[in-house]
């Protein structure tokens, strides 16, 4: 790795998965790996599940990221 | 709430000071295996930073031991309750972590767009005041037109990667989100070249993306890494 990691603060201000990020990758493949982050990988289930109404937001949340990752590389 | 990012059969040597949520990332043992966690008063927000975040994490620990990296939202009350989690698992994880060794994942893409800009049809929201009948013949039409376009494409992606796939450890097909990939698991000392070679193989591919080399997220299944 180059130099520190971006604090949390700094990651929300990255506009897109375009920006230059070396270690993970740089432009249109950042998005596959944020595919494999949010939808691969091994699952263990965890005993907490956070939900409104018996909607699981941890779900809902992925699922808006992943719509929002779609429609800017749809733009790439 | 602990946050789980990686299992790992041996502790990282070293390991970013940041992760999800700006908490400091710890390695956890849990029979024999490691669990790399982080640990938060509240539930860590489910955003795209803090995917990222994860992600970071993950590759940093893969940097140094051979790991299975972990689906993002995997939140546990407490170590004991992580412990109970991974016990429960651990004869199946420490046999993937044996197939997996120490891996990478390098993948390309073959772009299809969700539409053909080149198709001389109007789109499917120009035809939503059409009758209900024409409108779905529409998009039957669209969906039908991408299947094909997705199957060309797959077929032209296997064979420029051909050459690939005799050098990587496992290969998996599947239909990605924006079209078919190949995800290749590559031995570590490899996979830099390796994925030069697979730019290389598809620079005239259309739509070609190449990605990685990567913690080996696609082969965290049994069946995965046969």
């Amino acid at each position: 790795m180059n130099g520190p990691l971006p604090s949390a603060a700094e990651r929300r201000n990255l506009r897109a998965p375009t920006d230059e990020t070396p270690r993970l990758g740089g432009d249109a493949s950042l998005v596959d790996l944020l595919d494999r982050v949010l939808e691969r990988g091994v699952t263990i289930t965890g005993d907490v599940v956070l939900s409104v109404a018996g909607v699981d937001l941890v779900h809902l949340g992925v699922r808006l990221i992943l719509t929002g990752i779609d429609e800017r590389s749809e733009a790439l | 709430m602990i946050h789980l990012y990686a299992v790992c059969r041996q502790a990282p040597h070293e390991l970013p000071a940041t992760g999800v949520d700006d908490a400091a990332p710890v390695a956890v043992e849990v029979g024999s295996l490691v669990a790399v966690v982080s640990e938060h008063e509240r539930p860590p927000e489910v955003s795209e930073a803090n995917a990222l975040a994860h992600a970071e994490v993950v590759a940093s620990v893969s940097d140094t031991t051979t790991t299975l990296p972990v689906r993002f939202g995997s939140h546990h009350l407490d170590r004991a309750a992580l412990r109970a989690n991974l016990e429960e698992r651990q004869a199946s994880l420490i046999r993937t972590l044996e197939a997996v060794g120490d891996a990478r994942e390098v993948v390309v893409r073959a772009t299809v767009r969700a539409d053909d800009p080149s198709a001389d049809r109007p789109a499917p929201s120009d035809q939503a005041d059409a009758p209900g009948r024409a409108y779905m013949e529409e998009r039957l039409a669209t969906e039908t037109e991408r299947r094909v376009r997705e199957e060309a494409a797959g077929t032209a992606l296997a064979a420029a990667t051909a050459t690939l796939a005799s050098r990587a450890r496992a290969v998996r097909d599947l239909r990605g989100r924006r079209g078919p990939e190949r995800s290749f698991l590559v031995p570590r000392e490899d996979a830099e070249a390796f994925a030069a070679d697979a730019r290389a193989v598809t620079v005239d591919l259309p739509g070609a993306v190449t990605g990685g080399p990567w913690p080996p997220y696609t082969f965290t299944t049994d069946e995965a890494t046969s």
